[in-house]
């Protein structure tokens, strides 16, 4: 039983954590790099937990795409050479999009040059929004611990009841 | 020895007893929980180093989780000081301790099962808290965390020297002051002073906690730019001597808990 209310206890203060640290949003990251002409330049992230507003900056007149890759994709790429992006965004200028990442983990971030010149290209992003994985986390371990809580609460209960019984049973 | 098992045993359910246990847990899970928020800002990979990618990711949370120690010391110092005033300095005053060695039990033992269950049971709920949030707010990179033991050691280490501390210190004033009131007031005084003067006074004191495990874990995350602002003597001082103070504090408390200390 108290067992079950320690369980409880702590996805109630997992829960209470994880929302009062997201109630903010993280400031933005900031990344400036030259771009090759026809190449690309790159940025890995980790921890990439929320929601994720992205914005990449540059001249008018800059083209050019935007990948970004998880960790089996980033693994991919490195080992076996075959580039397979989980989004793929064309860039006219600039962009600015969300991302919603499919689980918490590594991100790389590719930005390719379609031009046939440098430009530097500014790349930000921002965090926002709820860990709703480790809120889930903290909702299944309140309700194990209630259940653990409820059964050795009616064991204990069922136990007094036999007790009395038997009591009964002596007095008669 | 069997005595001794029995006697920790009490000490231990003495000490995790309702309320007192449900209350440290829940604040050791939601600030270990809360802490790793602000060190956990994604940390950034260059291009050139993606193929050892899994060990800067481990690197990355060592780092955070080192901070995150850090941040966990005045909750640690409120849990020992806590345990000390209940498991010692108001058994002393209350008499139980009279009643303890009237039985055949070693004062040494008495005294070794009271630090004991004071400092593993704040270990305990400190070290379940802090992994438990390593294990969470990281649950994509178990693998690589438990491929490079050295992040969950480094981690643990820290816990340890800094709990062993607040525990000695803690313990000393219990049995020093014999009184609950004073043990509580003059243990979190003690231990809580070097931050206030880092705070207020701005008066850093290098050789007892927190400022000493922050130059620890600066010397532990980048030793070269440690080398550059500090010297050996710093790191000695750091490192060596909260652990004398502390072993000093406990082998004089011990000796006059064993030798000197008349029970009323």
């Amino acid at each position: 039983m108290r067992i079950g209310f320690l369980i409880v206890l702590f996805g109630v203060a997992t829960a209470g954590a994880t929302m009062a640290s997201d109630s903010v949003s993280w400031p933005g990251y900031v990344q400036s790099s030259d771009v090759p002409a026809k190449g690309q330049t790159a940025f890995a992230y980790y921890p990439i937990r929320r929601t994720l507003r992205v914005i990449v900056e540059s001249s008018v007149d800059f083209r050019g795409s935007l990948y970004i890759l998880d960790e089996a994709g980033i693994k991919q790429w490195l080992e076996e050479d075959i580039f397979d992006p989980l989004v793929t965004v064309e860039i006219f200028g600039g962009l600015s999009m969300i991302f919603q990442p499919p689980k918490r983990g590594f991100y790389a971030f590719v930005v390719y040059n379609d031009l046939n010149e440098t430009r530097e290209v500014s790349f930000r992003f921002t965090q926002y929004g709820f860990e709703y994985d480790l809120l889930t986390a903290s909702g299944f371990s309140v309700i194990v611990g209630s259940a653990l809580f409820l059964f050795g609460m009616s064991m204990r209960a069922f136990a007094r009841k036999e007790s009395n019984l038997q009591t009964g049973d002596l007095n008669i | 020895m069997t005595a001794f098992k029995s006697l920790l045993g009490w000490e231990f359910r003495n000490l995790i007893r309702f309320p007192l246990l449900e209350l440290l847990v829940a604040i050791a899970v939601y600030l270990s929980m809360l802490s790793t928020a602000g060190g956990g800002s994604p940390g950034l990979t260059a291009q050139s180093s993606w193929g050892i990618y899994p060990q800067a990711i481990t690197r990355h949370i060592k780092w955070t989780f080192l901070s995150d120690v850090e941040y966990l010391y005045i909750p640690v110092i409120l849990a020992v000081t806590v345990f000390a005033s209940i498991g010692i300095a108001r058994e002393m005053e209350a008499g139980f301790v009279k009643v303890a060695l009237s039985h055949p039990i070693r004062r040494r033992n008495l005294f070794f099962v009271k630090f004991g269950s004071c400092f593993l049971t704040s270990l305990a709920i400190f070290a379940v808290a802090l992994f438990s949030a390593m294990f969470l707010k990281h649950w994509t990179a178990t693998l690589y965390i438990l491929s490079f033991p050295s992040t969950i050691l480094t981690v643990f280490g820290l816990l340890v020297y800094q709990t062993f501390y607040a525990a000695s210190v803690a313990t000393a004033t219990a049995v020093f002051s014999r009184n609950t009131a004073v043990s509580f007031i003059g243990s979190i005084s003690i231990l809580y002073l070097p931050v206030y003067m880092a705070q207020v006074a701005r008066l850093k004191i290098p050789f007892v906690p927190p400022e000493s495990m922050r130059l620890f874990t600066f010397y532990i995350r980048s030793a070269t730019v440690f080398w550059g602002q500090y010297d050996l003597l710093t790191l000695l001082g750091a490192t060596v001597v909260p652990v004398l103070i502390a072993a000093s504090l406990l082998l004089t408390s011990f000796f006059y808990f064993t030798r000197r200390y008349d029970v009323p």
